[in-house]
């Protein structure tokens, strides 16, 4: 049953890895040239501060929202204000809309709403801070944060409700203390899982960035169709590079977050 | 047992009688990104050409030419004979690489009837590339920019009056990124208009890189009074175009000549759209159709090819509510009934009139000096 399935990842996925690390490193004459060039090209490390900035300040925002909101879902679950149903079609909506139609979607509204409280809208499409690009990550990814901690949550806030009134524990401290530790591996998950996304999402900063600077991904595509087939070697290795740099933030975040679970435990 | 024979026998002659009767698909690539472009084809030229030669053509629609092109090169890496593009859209840079890698089919210019029909003038060379009979041409395109008369007179004429209009209407003002194939044709079309065409082509690659020193100068002293104060630049055309018609800018640009007519058919422009030329001209350009030379079925890509060109599909594509692009066809050897229909499409008050548009046009510069132009453009606008 399993050998299809091998045979399919081998040759198409496998196979697509090794061309491209193969074709990064360049030809006997000069190993790993392409790799040194980028290493020395100041803009990357300038778009690379720009990449991460606007990604860790995306994660930083969606996981204080999916805390919130999933503290919102468990007092829902107790005290039934409003159907579960409806709830879930509200926060699925958003996982559904491609990532290159929730951009215009979100330069139309910005276009479209009045200033407010004296902050004109407007002004978020195409910011050289990137907040027209964070405020789209947040309402594309959050929803996904909450359906990887949602069925933890339901089965713990159902599991043991009569445990906590017996102890007489606010719904508040019951929360943080236990459904929390217990979703946080699931978010842990979501974000390891997101941020490596984030490094490679191209359509959002595309529409929603500013020419310059630029996140990774977008200079890694404008470069690729600029460019013909013969000269991508660079671009291949810079593939491979930003796949290490995604790879390697996304565990530093996972890392911390197990950090925080320990503490948390011990208090426990 | 009989039973079983027949009813074999029938299966048999059913699969036989429809593998005979199969007609390989054509594959039309094209660059999908506009709407009245892939319902042009879609609705019209697709069931004409079914109706009128049999022949099932299907749009793969792309989202940059230069990935078929590359898809081109690794097949011929690869060797493949039997690839997957029949006919490709395709002009510029990108038929020049193809057409010096040797993946395209030699003369399909001669081997299509209808090429009798075509203006001279397009056959030659594209983008100053000598074409050779590697592709047929299929429309016209000529660039122009597009105001809302209800802001007043046109807003400029040239590159020292649109420095006035930036100047006088703060923000008001943009142009897609260069990265962008509108937005290198604007700054192209700019580089023109301060360095000369005759000049620029006579310059070799280093005198034209010193001479457009004088252009950045140009476009630094622009920037503050771009949209964003050019901080940033529209990503595309699609981005400028919902600017404009959010009323955010004052000015959206095109390569097609009817655009302002498709839009406002199509509700995204104002009625009051209007759109105008520079006096010393705006670029004007042809794509084109090629066949590579590993296609599976040239006969009948060379047919829908025909097709494209023939006066029924050139007449449909040049009208406003269809596509709106200009046909390459002379209409010197075209029937009188043929002509005033054609003629009919260019009378609009929109649009400027033939005679103008043929008297405000400069040819393309080289794919060498368009590469020299939107490097310098990055290094000396947009990173600073």
């Amino acid at each position: 049953m399993i050998l299809p399935f091998v045979i399919y990842m081998v040759l198409f996925f496998m196979f697509s890895i090794f061309y491209l690390l193969f074709t990064s490193i360049g030809d006997k004459k000069d190993r790993f040239i392409h790799y040194r060039n980028i290493l020395k090209n100041k803009d990357f490390y300038y778009f690379l501060r720009y990449t991460t900035k606007i990604n860790f300040v995306t994660i930083v925002i969606v996981l204080v929202i999916t805390i919130f909101l999933l503290y919102l879902i468990y007092k829902n679950n107790l005290n039934r204000y409003v159907k579960i149903e409806i709830f879930n079609k509200i926060i699925s909506f958003p996982i559904l809309i491609p990532y290159i139609s929730c951009s215009y979607g979100v330069t139309l509204l910005l276009l479209k709403t009045p200033k407010l409280f004296g902050i004109n809208f407007k002004n978020f499409i195409n910011d050289e801070f990137g907040i027209g690009i964070i405020l789209a990550y947040v309402w594309k990814i959050t929803p996904f944060m909450l359906f990887m901690a949602l069925p933890t949550l339901n089965k713990a806030s159902k599991k043991w409700e009569k445990l906590r009134m017996v102890y007489n524990i606010s719904e508040w401290e019951y929360f943080k203390g236990v459904i929390l530790p217990l979703v946080l591996p699931n978010i842990n998950i979501g974000l390891f899982l997101v941020l490596t996304y984030l490094y490679s999402s191209y359509e959002v900063p595309y529409i929603l960035g500013v020419s310059y600077p630029k996140t990774l991904m977008v200079w890694i595509v404008e470069r690729y169709k600029k460019e013909f087939f013969y000269s991508r070697e660079e671009i291949m290795a810079l593939n491979c590079i930003l796949g290490v740099i995604s790879l390697i933030f996304s565990y530093i975040v996972s890392i911390f977050i197990k950090c925080i679970l320990k503490i948390e435990k011990r208090e426990w | 047992m009989k039973k079983i024979i027949i009813f074999l026998g029938a299966i048999f002659l059913f699969l036989f009688s429809s593998c005979n009767n199969k007609k390989e698909e054509i594959s039309l690539y094209m660059w999908g990104g506009s709407n009245e472009v892939n319902t042009y084809i879609d609705k019209i030229v697709i069931p004409y050409i079914y109706e009128n030669e049999g022949i099932k053509v299907k749009r793969v629609p792309i989202v940059d030419i230069k990935d078929t092109v590359n898809k081109l090169l690794i097949e011929k890496e690869a060797g493949k004979k039997d690839g997957s593009i029949d006919v490709l859209w395709v002009n510029g840079e990108n038929f020049k690489v193809l057409k010096e890698t040797g993946v395209l089919e030699k003369d399909i210019l001669s081997r299509v009837e209808n090429y009798k029909l075509l203006k001279e003038s397009t056959t030659i060379r594209d983008f100053g590339v000598l074409i050779e009979g590697y592709e047929v041409p299929f429309g016209e395109a000529q660039f122009n920019f597009i105001y809302d008369t209800r802001n007043g007179d046109v807003p400029f004429t040239s590159h020292q009056t649109l420095m006035e209009y930036a100047k006088n209407h703060k923000g008001r003002v943009t142009y897609p990124n260069v990265s962008n194939f509108t937005g290198s044709a604007f700054v192209r079309n700019i580089v023109i208009d301060i360095l000369g065409y005759d000049n620029i082509i006579s310059m070799s690659d280093e005198e034209f890189e010193k001479n457009l020193v004088a252009v950045w100068d140009y476009f630094k002293e622009l920037k503050p009074y771009l949209w964003k104060e050019g901080k940033t630049y529209p990503e595309n055309e699609g981005k400028q175009d919902l600017l404009f018609s959010n009323g955010e800018i004052d000015i959206t640009m095109g390569y097609t000549i009817n655009k302002v007519n498709s839009k406002i058919a199509s509700g995204d422009y104002p009625e009051s759209s209007k759109s105008f030329l520079l006096d010393k001209g705006t670029l004007f350009n042809n794509h084109y159709l090629a066949i590579p030379n590993n296609s599976k079925n040239k006969e009948d890509a060379l047919k829908v090819i025909n097709c494209l060109i023939s006066p029924k599909l050139q007449m449909e594509k040049q009208k406003p509510e269809n596509w709106g692009d200009y046909s390459v066809l002379d209409m010197k050897k075209l029937t009188l009934e043929e002509q005033r229909k054609f003629e009919e499409f260019t009378k609009s008050s929109k649009i400027p009139t033939m005679v103008e548009l043929g008297e405000k046009r400069v040819m393309e510069l080289p794919p060498e000096k368009l590469v020299i132009i939107e490097k310098g453009w990055v290094e000396n606008i947009e990173k600073n």
